[in-house]
């Protein structure tokens, strides 16, 4: 309109107008602000944060929120829960992979921040396996502590294998009629305690060819404490033994008070599908 | 309504602003209809929160660490920080700061008040200066205690870091080392040490995190709440120093224990473990010692005479640590760490 010369009618009727709608969208900001300044309910207590399950071991996830007035709302397929989720009662009986997510619902109060449940599928047995020695105040069981199906939480003293320099060489021998596609790595990133994600991580088959190499530059990043698992795909074949190469970060980035200093790597759980 | 009623022609523009000008002041006026007060805590233990009771004063140049607070027997508080620029702020029941006031103590942690109307006096720990001290109302220094050396426990003063007193009637004195060795240091009227127990260990008898001591005077023979804050736990010890049982909190990282009336009060500064940032809440013990509210926490429940564990269920707080109760059973509740807000005031909901 106003490429086409008739500026001095357009330019005050459309101020105009957009002053109005600016009120208005103003007082209904505000208005809703002051409506929805509820309190956030904090999130509900979960029993598992991930756990490996199959048909002949199911877990059971229990959510707990004693509050009068609350329930608990959860999805099993990712999605955030809403009002609309499907409402928990009792403990739920968890035999194949899964991701449940839940939260709290009060009327008087903001939904909570959702918590995560990860169920993963059970690893394929392993004939045997070694992994580099950890530092010897994080040594939990040794080297069993990768392989025994047990998943740490946030707090690393408990479930993880701890290392202050690299590469983490973890050598397994699948049970060699199995056909293997996958291998999942699992770790903590808690950088307030100098814990961060692999850098790097190789995977060499038993003639010590490296099959798969993958850089993780993200691990550097700000990120909130958080237990993930990387997995990385291999030939789909079968093989007698793999081995893991795992670089820790090696120079904590600028942004954090340890800048420069070699950073923790935790891992709690290495399994192959 | 106006524009329905309305039989005057109205022009499109007049019809926008009036109809602008109402929905925009429908949300106001609907608003307290809206929004009742949410209700916390439990049984006969219900608050609500009167958020804005502060009026504040411009001359307030802020706080630090909000660590405890005391009622005068002129029904005033007194709050202590570890901001070295007012130690102490006075405040009034319906929210006036009174006046602030003293500056010589960075590590101020615990704050208990003793004596009678027109004697009164306060105790003051410093966690940074491992000494504690008597003064005056208005912050005057009358005593200053160093480590106990004499007790034979201590090398040097850096080992006893006091977080909490407790005055009997008699002005027997008792020092709980919550941060230093987990003693209890007990000085006779005189101020002279009188007995030392607890200490850090694994037995009942021993304490991880004496954070908060108080006198019970709830039953005939008075006896000693001590705080063991990484046990979550109180523990009962004879005012000679018998450990005598342990009150399980499972969850709750409790503070110090506050006797008024029948009840005991306790901030709880995390949920769980104190790694658990911003998780904080408040319990209402009864007589018998059973938890019976949890103003911000979840539902007291007990499996048979096993307390469940306690958690956060609504952000209201996020570190507490320590609850006032005044004389007409409202709460004050002060915190640690929790962006410099001065006290949350309680009303009782009936």
């Amino acid at each position: 309109m106003c490429a086409n010369g008739i500026v001095g009618r357009c330019y005050p009727i459309n101020l105009r107008r957009m002053f109005r709608w600016l009120i208005w969208i103003l007082f209904c900001g505000l208005s809703n602000v002051s409506l929805a300044q509820k309190i956030q309910l904090s999130p509900p207590k979960a029993n598992v944060q991930m756990a490996m399950v199959s048909k002949a071991h199911p877990q059971n996830l229990m959510l707990d929120f004693r509050m009068e007035g609350a329930t608990i709302r959860y999805t099993v397929d990712g999605n955030e829960p809403t009002l609309k989720s499907k409402r928990y009662h009792r403990p739920l009986k968890i035999n194949k992979p899964c991701i449940i997510k839940a939260k709290a619902f009060h009327q008087d109060f903001d939904p909570s921040q959702t918590v995560t449940a990860t169920f993963v599928a059970s690893g394929k047995k392993m004939l045997n396996y070694m992994v580099s020695e950890p530092n010897p105040k994080y040594a939990d069981e040794g080297s069993k502590t990768l392989f025994d199906g047990q998943f740490g939480n946030m707090s690393y003293t408990k479930n993880y294998l701890g290392y202050d320099q690299g590469p983490v060489e973890i050598t397994f021998q699948p049970d060699s009629h199995q056909i293997i596609t996958t291998i999942h790595i699992s770790y903590l990133t808690h950088q307030g305690a100098w814990i961060f994600g692999p850098s790097k991580i190789s995977v060499f088959d038993e003639n010590n060819t490296l099959l798969i190499q993958k850089n993780f530059e993200d691990s550097t990043q700000k990120s909130t404490t958080n237990h993930s698992i990387h997995t990385i795909n291999v030939p789909k074949k079968q093989y007698n033994q793999l081995k893991l190469g795992i670089d820790p970060v090696s120079a904590i980035p600028d942004w954090h008070d340890g800048r420069g200093l070699p950073a923790w790597l935790f891992l709690d759980e290495v399994w192959v599908e | 309504m106006f524009l329905i009623l309305s039989n005057t022609p109205m022009h499109r523009r007049t019809f926008l602003t009036q109809s602008t000008t109402l929905l925009a002041v429908l949300p106001f006026t609907a608003l307290p209809f809206d929004t009742p007060k949410p209700v916390f805590g439990h049984q006969n233990k219900k608050y609500t929160w009167d958020k804005d009771w502060l009026t504040g004063n411009p001359t307030l140049p802020g706080v630090k660490d909000c660590h405890e607070m005391v009622f005068t027997a002129n029904k005033e508080i007194i709050l202590l920080t570890n901001d070295t620029r007012n130690n102490f702020i006075r405040m009034s029941k319906s929210g006036k700061i009174l006046s602030t006031y003293g500056n010589e103590f960075p590590g101020g942690h615990g704050l208990t008040i003793g004596g009678v109307k027109g004697d009164e006096f306060l105790l003051v720990t410093d966690t940074d200066r491992h000494q504690f001290f008597k003064t005056t109302l208005d912050g005057k220094l009358i005593q200053t205690w160093d480590y106990p050396a004499e007790s034979g426990k201590y090398q040097n003063e850096k080992s006893f870091v006091p977080t909490e007193t407790a005055v009997t009637k008699d002005g027997d004195i008792y020092v709980a080392d919550g941060y230093g060795a987990q003693y209890i240091i007990h000085y006779g009227a005189d101020g002279k040490l009188k007995n030392i127990f607890g200490g850090r260990g694994p037995d009942p008898k021993h304490l991880d995190n004496a954070h908060g001591i108080c006198i019970d005077t709830r039953r005939e023979t008075p006896t000693l709440i001590v705080t063991d804050r990484n046990r979550c736990c109180f523990k009962r010890y004879s005012l000679d120093g018998n450990y005598l049982e342990t009150i399980s909190l499972p969850g709750a990282n409790v503070c110090r224990p506050v006797i008024h009336g029948d009840y005991l009060y306790a901030a709880v500064l995390t949920s769980g473990s104190t790694g658990n940032a911003e998780t904080g809440f408040v319990i209402i013990l009864d007589q018998d010692n059973k938890l019976i509210s949890a103003p911000g926490g979840a539902t007291p429940t007990y499996d048979g005479n096993v307390c469940k564990e306690s958690y956060q269920t609504v952000k209201l707080f996020k570190h507490p640590h320590d609850v006032l109760v005044d004389d007409e059973g409202r709460l004050y509740v002060c915190q640690w760490n929790s962006g410099q807000v001065l006290p949350y005031k309680f009303t009782p909901y009936v």
